[in-house]
């Protein structure tokens, strides 16, 4: 399946806050790996819900961001693919 | 600097209490000799008050929630309050003493995700010695073993004490070889504190200084292995005493909060989501995080290098946040004393 019609979902061994529009967030299978995020995938990490596909992530951001939807869908892959190899998330 | 430094500055500045040492209870099943905690009547909070106390937590940007005692599984609420804290994202860390850990509590507490530190004191009975209790080196030692076997992330620790010194080292092997756990170390360093109502009694405790110097050496000698220096500390007269305050909180089994488990303040009831302003706002929260090494009654010591003071300890022995403290005037002068040999050697 194209990574557009993905899931992401938030893993369950994971802890995370987010403070004044960054997060931190850790696997809990190694608290020593810190992440801090910036404000795009801060918001990308907001919109992992469970129910968003990849595809209306990208949307989001293009809507709110005011930015071109093939340079949303770049970014929100490429970090999505960050966090599923950081085991924080998956995708299916 | 690296982004999470950064991070953290940020939340220093801000007061976010990004760390809370929640204390559950003051019950305990043992009776250790150098307990900090002082016999209290007072009622302890029940599980809904903490859950309430939990959600202002997680609103304030708490993230990294240590639950401690008194002994946390004394509680028979702990398993759902612990449940409720991973559900709203915390990083769990417990402080137990192992001695209620069975097969099942194991199990239960590996579905937490955490990290566990328990206390040993040395080998059958020097321990139980310090714990005055039959029987509770097999159980901590058992429920040790229960956790790794699990995979839960374990680490040992201890209080150093006239009582222990001896076979610390001994002790270390014995849980990295043996129990194939993590050694934490001196867990709150070298300093023993008074108990939290002031009563001095622990502080007999306190090793003497041919043991002090046998254990430094041997600290000394342990870093060289792992090709570490210990090196002095820089000491800016602008730095603030400890990270008590700014991102460090605790919180007592009655609802309110302190910047640690040394520093007691009054009025810091919690209520009516009065968390984050009384952690920001609260005139003694303010005051301490208004101090700085310049205003030590000791600030131009020739050893504050050397110097692990700690401020809270400082209160309760001294009065003062600010007063010399003594103990680690004495450990200072041997920490240099010893890494002048070992340069010299």
């Amino acid at each position: 399946m194209d990574i557009l019609n993905k899931t992401p979902k938030k893993n369950k061994d994971i802890a995370y806050r987010i403070i004044d529009r960054e997060a931190i967030v850790l696997s809990l299978n190694d608290e020593e790996k810190v992440n801090i995020f910036n404000e795009t995938a801060t918001r990308i990490w907001e919109l992992i819900d469970g129910k968003n596909k990849v595809k209306d992530i990208a949307q989001k951001l293009t809507k709110e961001y005011q930015i071109d939807y093939l340079e949303a869908e770049s970014e929100v892959k490429r970090l999505l693919e960050e966090m599923c190899f950081k085991k924080l998330i998956t995708l299916n | 600097m690296d982004s999470y430094t950064k991070f953290f500055k940020k939340l220093a500045i801000k007061n976010i209490p990004l760390h809370c040492l929640f204390e559950l209870t003051y019950r305990c099943n043992l009776r250790c000799i150098h307990c900090y905690i002082a016999k209290n009547t007072k009622k302890e909070i029940n599980k809904e008050e903490i859950f309430k106390i939990l959600k202002q937590l997680e609103k304030a940007g708490c993230l990294y929630l240590t639950f401690s005692g008194g002994e946390i599984l004394i509680r028979k609420d702990f398993f759902e309050i612990a449940k409720y804290s991973r559900d709203l994202n915390f990083a769990l860390r417990l402080f137990t003493n192992g001695t209620l850990i069975d097969e099942k509590t194991a199990d239960k507490i590996k579905d937490l995700k955490p990290i566990v530190e328990i206390s040993l004191y040395g080998f059958k009975n020097t321990h139980e010695r310090i714990t005055q209790t039959k029987g509770s080196f097999s159980r901590t030692v058992n429920a040790i073993k229960l956790l790794t076997q699990k995979q839960v992330k374990v680490y040992v620790k201890a209080i150093l004490m006239k009582q222990n010194t001896e076979e610390f080292w001994e002790l270390n092997e014995f849980v990295r070889k043996d129990l194939k756990a993590n050694w934490r170390g001196i867990g709150g360093g070298l300093l023993i504190s008074p108990c939290d109502d002031g009563n001095k009694k622990p502080l007999n405790y306190r090793l003497t200084a041919q043991q002090l110097k046998k254990y430094i050496q041997e600290e000394f000698r342990h870093l060289k292995i792992l090709g570490k220096d210990y090196k002095p500390q820089k000491v800016k007269q602008n730095s603030t005493l400890c990270g008590a305050g700014f991102v460090n909180c605790n919180i007592t089994p009655y609802g309110e909060i302190n910047p640690c488990v040394q520093i007691r303040f009054k009025n810091n009831k919690i209520k009516n989501n009065n968390l984050f302003t009384l952690f920001k706002n609260h005139p003694q929260f303010q005051y301490l995080r208004s101090l700085r090494i310049k205003d030590l009654e000791c600030k131009n010591c020739k050893l504050l290098s050397w110097c692990v003071r700690c401020p809270g300890i400082s209160l309760l022995e001294r009065g003062s946040l600010l007063a010399k403290l003594p103990e680690a005037c004495r450990q200072a002068e041997i920490r240099q004393e010893i890494y002048k040999n070992f340069k010299e050697n």
